[in-house]
This record gives structure tokens, sequence and C-alpha cells, in this order.
């Protein structure tokens, strides 16, 4: 893995002491999987474990880990927690990067925080609070984490009847009203993002409807869904909601080219116009709408997506993970951008793996477990426990 | 440390930004070298004919610009410009009456059916460019032997008005040059100022992002092996026109010059970026070095192996300014 162990003189690569050397740095990590496996078939947690794995062949003293929980769920957080702290107790030294507090409570000794690239302290963990860490990571005090809204529900907008793609999910059913915010949760992999991929056209389903304002429809490809007024934040921002290499004026006008055009011509200052005015409206930190993408912050990187999606003329939001890797600031952010939209009279489906932020955001939550809905809420009958009992539930409790 | 990171910074934005600059200061240096070895370098009829036959090559850089631009390659432009060619030429030897302009049309034409067909193999087919081009290339390559019968069109079946397309002149300058340079007008436009050209470059950049943007990509990739084909079709009439000829062998090879072109230009083979500045400049520098070096009686063998050798040199310094305008980007950040 990465620095071959090779025969003297005729730098054959001797697979068989690698494999059991791998073996052994796999064992001493207490992970019990062939070495010879490819990368693709194991989980993430897995991958992470073998990534470490690789730091340690190099005999490292420091290991610096960048946010390695941020893909994980809470249960494979827990083994990597385990593991990180067995290297601890041989004398490893550990650098942890994360925007995760319970990273921070469950392993660290000392915390340092940074933000906007100064360094604002360091800290021991046991003598410093939650609200403490806040203001030092947001500069200002966050008295309300979830910004209280008045929900004012409207008509249906989107409904989705027995919606099914073979090996992926199933017998998907729910509505969407206007200015209502529909939370959708479960571990990773529950079929939340293929669901909402194939609604907007970027995949396909095989059985069951859709009808968004009444209207039965079949959406084939992403520029029709946005036709049919449906927006899609997806999961991925740099890959795939930013172009990168472009400023964040033109990032914000792509997916609505036709409406600063006439005839195919564009028309670049009704297009500058607009962009300045949601990157405004969206208060991305910039000197310009010039300034490119890549070098945004992620916060900022995903306003601008949510500016893209306004270009539209839209009834219906997906937000697929819209708060992944931003810190606390930016994420407060986001909640107040989301309750404006629904006030608006958007309707916004939330999709989130962090149970606070379903919880604390949507006037409805639902759950997905391996591709089916397990749960759906009010938002007066949310817990943490109820969400967690149904995205985790065994296929022997579940109820025929 | 602070001042050290922002003098880089500068650096490497600069040369970015300078790069046509720098292609022209070469030019300019290049010629005086040259000028200074053999005087006859720079005269009126040399400047000119040299022009003349870098304006073939920049019409075929502008399409290939585009297929770069979308991170593909198109291997199978000589052969597409030689079966137009011919054709066009075969034509006008049996209809000598034939207007020009209608055999530059027919000669458009068949090379725009060429480039469909690519374009519907890459972006309905799913054909990897370099493979599909490949196997077009050969295609047409085998056409062409077949329409002709092996055999050539020489200078006097060609009547005077189809061979006057390359010699005329337009406002005192040649029509071949004319042509170029009305394609650089409306290509800049296309790319700069109409949607679809915006699209092409967003494809390229991050296609993933493009789709869920909501532009269709097989649209765009068959549009720009369409406009490929074309250009080829045209540049085939020009080039039987200019050199009185059309043969089975015709532009073959040609395609390597004409990507060469595009990367001396700045075109990134990664896609999504490339001006049309800069490929003109290209394409001239290409068009001084194929004149230049044999004036001053630099064997053929060393030519290729100085033309290689430029060509990697401006890819190499493509690499370290791109690396240098990364670093930047994630350095700058107002603090």
């Amino acid at each position: 893995m990465g620095h071959e162990k090779v025969q003297k003189g005729t730098k054959r690569i001797l697979w068989n002491e690698m494999h059991t050397e791998a073996k052994k740095l796999l064992d001493e990590l207490g992970a019990n999987f062939d070495p010879r496996i490819q990368m693709g078939g194991l989980s993430v947690a897995q991958q992470q474990i073998v990534e470490i794995a690789k730091a340690l062949s190099t005999d490292a003293k420091i290991i610096i880990m960048d946010e390695p929980t941020a893909a994980l769920t809470k249960k494979e957080s827990e083994e990597l927690y385990k593991i990180t702290e067995q290297l601890r107790d041989k004398g490893t030294a550990i650098i942890f990067i994360s925007h995760r507090f319970e990273d921070m409570y469950r392993l660290a000794s000392k915390v340092t925080v940074l933000r906007d690239a100064l360094y604002i302290g360091t800290w021991e963990v046991d003598g410093i609070s939650n609200e403490d860490l806040i203001i030092a990571m947001v500069g200002r005090e966050i008295t309300q984490r979830f910004p209280k809204r008045k929900a004012k529900i409207g008509k249906e907008v989107l409904r989705v009847e027995g919606l099914g793609k073979t090996g992926f999910f199933a017998d998907v059913s729910f509505t969407l009203h206007r200015g209502e915010i529909v939370g959708l949760t479960g571990l990773v992999g529950a079929g939340r993002t293929e669901v909402f991929q194939s609604i907007f056209g970027i995949t396909t389903y095989d059985e069951g409807k859709v009808y968004v304002k009444g209207n039965e429809v079949r959406i084939t490809n992403p520029l029709h869904a946005m036709n049919m007024g449906i927006g899609y934040l997806p999961e991925d921002r740099q890959k795939q909601g930013l172009v990168l290499q472009w400023g964040i004026g033109r990032n914000i006008t792509l997916s609505a080219l036709e409406r600063f055009s006439k005839q195919g011509w564009l028309n670049d200052d009704h297009e500058a116009e607009v962009a300045k005015s949601l990157s405004e409206r969206m208060n991305v930190k910039a000197n310009s709408i010039f300034d490119l993408a890549s070098s945004l912050s992620g916060g900022n990187q995903q306003k601008v997506v949510v500016a893209k999606l306004l270009t539209a003329d839209l009834d219906i939001i997906i937000l697929d993970e819209p708060t992944k890797g931003v810190d606390v600031g930016a994420k407060f952010a986001m909640y107040e951008i989301i309750n404006e939209l629904a006030d608006q009279g958007y309707g916004v489906i939330l999709i989130s793996s962090e149970m606070p932020e379903i919880i604390g955001m949507s006037d409805k939550v639902i759950v997905m477990r391996e591709g089916r809905i397990t749960a759906i809420m009010e938002q007066t009958e949310v817990t943490q426990e109820a969400i967690l009992e149904a995205s985790m539930m065994n296929k022997a409790t579940l109820k025929a | 440390m602070a001042g050290k990171v922002l003098e880089k910074v500068t650096i490497g934005a600069s040369i970015a930004k300078f790069r046509e600059l720098g292609l022209l200061v070469f030019i300019v240096l290049l010629s005086i070298v040259v000028q200074l070895r053999n005087p006859s370098f720079l005269t009126i009829e040399n400047i000119n004919d040299m022009i003349t036959n870098t304006a073939i090559l920049s019409i075929l850089s502008v399409g290939m610009m585009l297929v770069i631009v979308t991170r593909g390659i198109d291997l199978s432009i000589g052969a597409t410009l030689a079966l137009s060619g011919m054709i066009a030429a075969l034509t006008v030897s049996d209809y000598p009456d034939l207007h020009p302009i209608l055999a530059i049309i027919l000669g458009t034409l068949i090379g725009l059916i060429c480039g469909t067909i690519l374009g519907f193999l890459i972006s309905k087919g799913g054909i990897l460019p370099i493979i599909a081009t490949l196997g077009l290339m050969n295609v047409f390559r085998g056409l062409t032997y077949m329409a002709s019968g092996g055999k050539w069109v020489s200078a006097y079946q060609m009547p005077t008005s189809f061979k006057s397309i390359a010699t005329s002149k337009i406002l005192g300058l040649n029509t071949l040059i004319v042509i170029a340079i009305l394609i650089y007008i409306i290509a800049y436009y296309f790319i700069n100022h109409t949607r679809t050209g915006r699209q092409i470059y967003a494809v390229g950049s991050n296609p993933e992002s493009a789709k869920i943007s909501g532009i269709n990509i097989d649209r765009i990739l068959l549009l720009v092996y369409a406009i490929m084909g074309s250009l080829s079709g045209l540049a085939g009439v020009l080039w039987v026109s200019k050199f009185a000829s059309a043969q089975g062998d015709t532009a073959m090879g040609y395609e390597f010059s004409v990507i060469a072109a595009c990367v001396l230009g700045g075109v990134s083979i990664a896609g999504g970026s490339g001006k049309i500045s800069g490929i003109i400049l290209g394409s001239i520098l290409l068009g001084i070095l194929n004149n230049a070096l044999p004036l001053i009686n630099v064997s053929p063998f060393w030519q290729m192996g100085i033309q290689g050798s430029i060509i990697l040199i401006a890819v190499i310094i493509n690499a370290l300014v791109k690396r240098g305008v990364d670093r930047n980007h994630l350095m700058r950040r107002k603090i």
C-alpha cells in the first residue's frame, strides 16, 4: 500500500509478504477482512480503516485524520473511535480534524479551533462547554440552533405513490405541500438520494407514479424536472453542483441560461444583475461574482448552489445533505435560508443524516431503511429514539 | 511566509493571464532570429504564403478546440478533409461550370454528415472519442480511395474558377484568410455570447454538474463533432483548391498538427478551457515553424524533432501554470 516490499536485485514485488503484513496491520485494528479484497467491495467505514492501516504501515508517530467521521454512521464512528483510542494508547499522536462535536468530546484531550483561516485558541476538552466551543467557532453566540418558524402549509405540490426501482427502493409514497419542510432521514445507503434522483430525472424508476401540482408526470431528465418546477441540490456540491473553475456568477446562472438569452444569444448584463442579486440574497462571502467557486469555503459554495436553484421558477426544492461538511456558522445560515424558502411557499425536501437537524427543521419526518419508508411522523411526535428505531429496525421486527 | 505566498500567487496568475502575450513574444523572437539567418523570410510574398498555409490549419483548430473543450478528441479530421476534398474535386471535374461557392457548400455538407455520424457514435453510442474517431478515420479514408478509384484529381482536371478560390482576393486579402477570419469572429461570438457556447464549456469543465444543471450533454457532443466535421469539409475544399490536386492520402496525419496547434494555444486536453486568441497564435507559431525551419536549412529530420520539443515545452509550461493557478485558488481568501 504505497510502499511495496521489493525483493532485492530482481525488484519483484513480494505479494505474499505484503499480504501477510497487511493482514497483520488490519488485525491490529480489529478488522477481519481479507487484504486481497478490492476497495470497491468495502463499506465506507472499512475503507476508512484501510486508510488508517495504510498510515500505520509507515510506522507513523503522528497520524492526521481529516474528517474521518464525516461519511460514517454513528455505529461506524464508534468503531473508528475505538481504533483511534487503541492507537493513542500505543503512543501514536493523533490530530483529528472534524466539525462534529461528538468526536471532540469522545476522543480529544485538547481542542484547537480555527476560523476563517485564523487560529482562535486551544483548550482542554474537559474545561470547555458546548456553548463556548460554538462561540469560538462562529465568533458570536448562537442562542437558537434552529431558528423558529411558523409554517404556513398550503396546497399539495408533490405526491409520490408506490415509487420503486428494483434493487434500490420500493413502495415509496408521500406528499409535499407548499410552505412545508419534509425531512427525510435514515442511514447512509437507505436509498434516500436514489429516490429523489429518480424523481428529478437523473436516474429512472420502474414503478409508481409522481404527481406535480396534481398532474401525473414522468420526468425523463433534469431539464424536464426544472421545467416542472423541481430543483435539486446535489449531495456533492463540488462534483455535481458547481463548476469549480468558473466564477460564482456563471455558476449561479448555468441551469437557467434560457432565461438570460434571446434566440440563443446571452444578455450578459441581465445575467450579471440576477447573479449579483441572488448572490447577495444568499449572503455569499466573496469580493465579486467573478470570484472562482473553487476559492470559496464549503458553506459559501453551498449558498451558491442554492442561489443556482433560485434562478429557475420552482415550486419544489430538494436539498440533499445541504449542511454536509460545513461549519456551525454556515449551518445556521443554511437553516435560515431553508426556512425562508419554506416561508416563500416552496415545498422543501430536506435529506439529512443529522438527526438534530431533521428534528429541528422539519414539519414532517420520513425515515427510510433499506429502500423502504419505515416511518412518517408529524413534528409533534418526532423524537431521536423514534427515528433511530425506524432507521435501524430489523426485518424480523417489522410488522407485515 | 505570507509575503512569499502572495508573491507566488501573483507570478502564477500573471503567467496565466499573459499566456497569449508570451506566445506572441516567442513568435516575434523566432521571426527575428529566422530573419537574421535568411532575409527572404519576412518578405511580403513569404508572409502571404505562410499565412495562407496557416489559414486552413487554424480553421480546423477552431473545431478541434471545441471538441477538446468537451474532453474529446477527433483523429478523423484528416480523412474527413480528404473525402470531402476528393468529392468536391471529382464533382467540379465532371461539371466544370459549377459555381465555386456550390463546391464549398458541397464539401462542407459532406463534412457535416461525417461529423454527425461521429457525433452520434460518441453521444448516443457512448463510444470513447479516441476509439470512434480512430475507426471512422479509416472508414473515411477508405471511402476517399473508393470515390476516386485510387486515382488523383490533378490541376488540369479542375476548372480555373475552382482553383481561384485559393488564389483570389477579397478586399486585398487572400480568400482563405478572409474565410478564416470570418470563422474566428463567428466562433468567438458563439463561444462567449451564446447559451450553447457556455454549455459546451460547462460540459467540458464538469459533466456531472452540467447534467444536473439540465444541460443535454448528448446534444452538445453531437453538435461539437458536427461543427468539427463541417469545418473539416470546408477545409477539404480549400485544401484541394490551394494545392490544385486531390489525392487519396491528402492531409494524412494532419490531425496531429491541428491538435498540436490547440495545445500550443493553451487548450487543455483535460477539457473545459481554451480561447480563440490562443489557438490563432498556436496555429501561427506552428505555421512559422513549418515555413521557417526549411528556410534556414534545418534538415527535415531535425524539423520534426524541433516541432515536437516546442509542443512538449508548451505543455510543460501549461502544467506548471495550472499548478500555480490551482494553488492560487486554494490560498486566496480574505482573512
